[in-house]
């Protein structure tokens, strides 16, 4: 009955929710195709830091390759990485979007973290970087791996569950699945160091979205409610290394006042952002 | 613009401080490396010394074949990240000659592919007792083991 009522959509809901689906589409194709990308690039990085603690010349490795490529096409691109391909990060969408939809079934709205919260702890990232790299300059790279929430999901999506030696490291992860069903992109926004790295680079502004604020309805801010980082989009900060690229400010805007490519583009497009994941998973499938 | 700016400095300067760090760290390695090879060649030469004085003193300790594996192929299975690594070690008049990989469906490939400096390794030191690759401990562990069982099988 109450679904009945619900059905008859307006076009831009529409247009909305199938941007979102296309996302969780190229989501799980990388998550398929490329499940361990995230954690194969900071091992890149976890080795410099190694290299430089214990006086060796860097080596070119693998992992150098992937941690290369990623910086590489997110400072050409924005964080598109961390929106569409990272395994992690898909799999933190996907329980926010279960738990949302759990939450309107039930009509048990869980609670949200206030706006201040949420600035504060998106600071944490580089608390968690700093340590992480500090930990491998001093020769404590294997204990951070030990200790790693992200060894034990690995291992869990290769099917290899002999996880007995690893208790900080599961329940770290549980503990970030929890919040991953609390709040969107928990994780990336608050612990990630991969995401800490992503945030500091110099982006190019092609695919920026900068807002018209000057033409937005009062007190809308329809915007910086769905995104995912809560962003002020027309503020020059720091926090600016917080987009992840998912593009779903410019369709929720209802003037259409958020546009990307120096206002080539609508923003709202699909084929921008399939043609970056195929460039991407291209890439990264023959590199 | 101004963030923009500020970070392309920051970054080109850790570049920077990486490739400076590379310039120092090169040479010294260089060194260490030449170190470790005069330090291995001295110990050999010593060795050889001590087996000349005690094949003089008695000439029965004739071991023909020191390392005690039969020649021929033989197949090892250990764990890697996701399950079984299987590998062949191919033995020539007694000595390790090569090792291969004869599969390795669970392991992600960037992670093999750093742990499969080992295999190498493993005819270098005609000896599967090493240190496993950093950042690719699974991979490294699985290769080893499998290592070690096929060079149990060839002793046999």
């Amino acid at each position: 009955m109450t679904e009945q009522k619900k059905k008859p959509k307006n076009p831009a809901l529409a247009r909305r929710q199938r941007q979102g689906w296309v996302r969780v589409g190229v989501q799980i194709v990388f998550f398929l195709a490329a499940p361990s990308v995230y954690a194969s690039a900071f091992s890149g990085l976890k080795a410099i830091f190694t290299a430089f603690g214990e006086g060796e010349p860097l080596a070119w490795s693998a992992f150098t390759t992937h941690l290369v490529l990623l910086v590489v096409f997110t400072i050409l691109f924005g964080r598109y990485f961390c929106g569409w391909a990272c395994a992690f990060g898909a799999v933190g969408d996907w329980i926010y979007r279960f738990s949302q939809w759990v939450q309107r079934k039930t009509k048990i709205k869980l609670p949200k973290l206030p706006e201040k919260a949420v600035l504060v702890l998106q600071w944490m990232k580089y608390v968690t970087l700093a340590a992480v790299l500090a930990l491998c300059f001093l020769g404590y790279g294997g204990a951070v791996s030990q200790n790693s929430p992200w060894t034990v999901f690995s291992m869990l999506i290769s099917g290899n569950f002999r996880l007995a030696a690893y208790g900080l490291a599961i329940v770290l992860l549980l503990t970030i699945l929890v919040g991953m069903a609390l709040q969107e992109r928990y994780f990336c926004q608050f612990f990630c160091p991969l995401g800490a790295v992503f945030s500091l680079l110099p982006v190019l502004p092609f695919f920026h979205r900068p807002r018209d604020a000057a033409a937005c309805p009062a007190r809308c801010g329809a915007c910086q409610n769905n995104c995912p980082a809560s962003l002020q989009l027309d503020r020059d900060s720091l926090r600016q290394g917080e987009c992840i690229r998912c593009g779903r400010c410019s369709g929720i805007c209802p003037r259409g006042n958020i546009s990307t490519a120096f206002g080539l583009l609508k923003g709202d497009e699909l084929w921008p952002d399939l043609l970056r994941g195929g460039v991407l998973l291209a890439l990264l499938l023959l590199l | 613009m101004r963030q923009f700016i500020l970070r392309a400095v920051n970054l080109a300067l850790i570049l920077a401080i990486g490739m400076c760090y590379q310039q120092y760290a090169l040479p010294r390695a260089a060194e260490v490396e030449e170190y470790n090879q005069q330090a291995a060649q001295a110990e050999a030469l010593a060795e050889e010394y001590a087996a000349m004085e005690a094949a003089a003193l008695n000439q029965a300790a004739e071991d023909e074949a020191e390392s005690g594996y039969q020649d021929g192929t033989y197949t090892g299975t250990g764990t890697g990240f996701g399950g079984e690594i299987i590998l062949s070690v191919t033995i020539e008049s007694g000595e390790i000659t090569e090792v291969e990989i004869v599969s390795a469906p669970g392991e992600d490939s960037s992670y093999l592919s750093q742990a499969e400096t080992l295999l190498d390794d493993i005819v270098t030191a005609q000896s599967a007792d090493l240190d496993t690759v950093s950042g690719a401990t699974f991979s490294s562990t699985g290769i080893l083991e499998a290592a070690q069982n096929a060079l149990e099988e060839a002793s046999q």
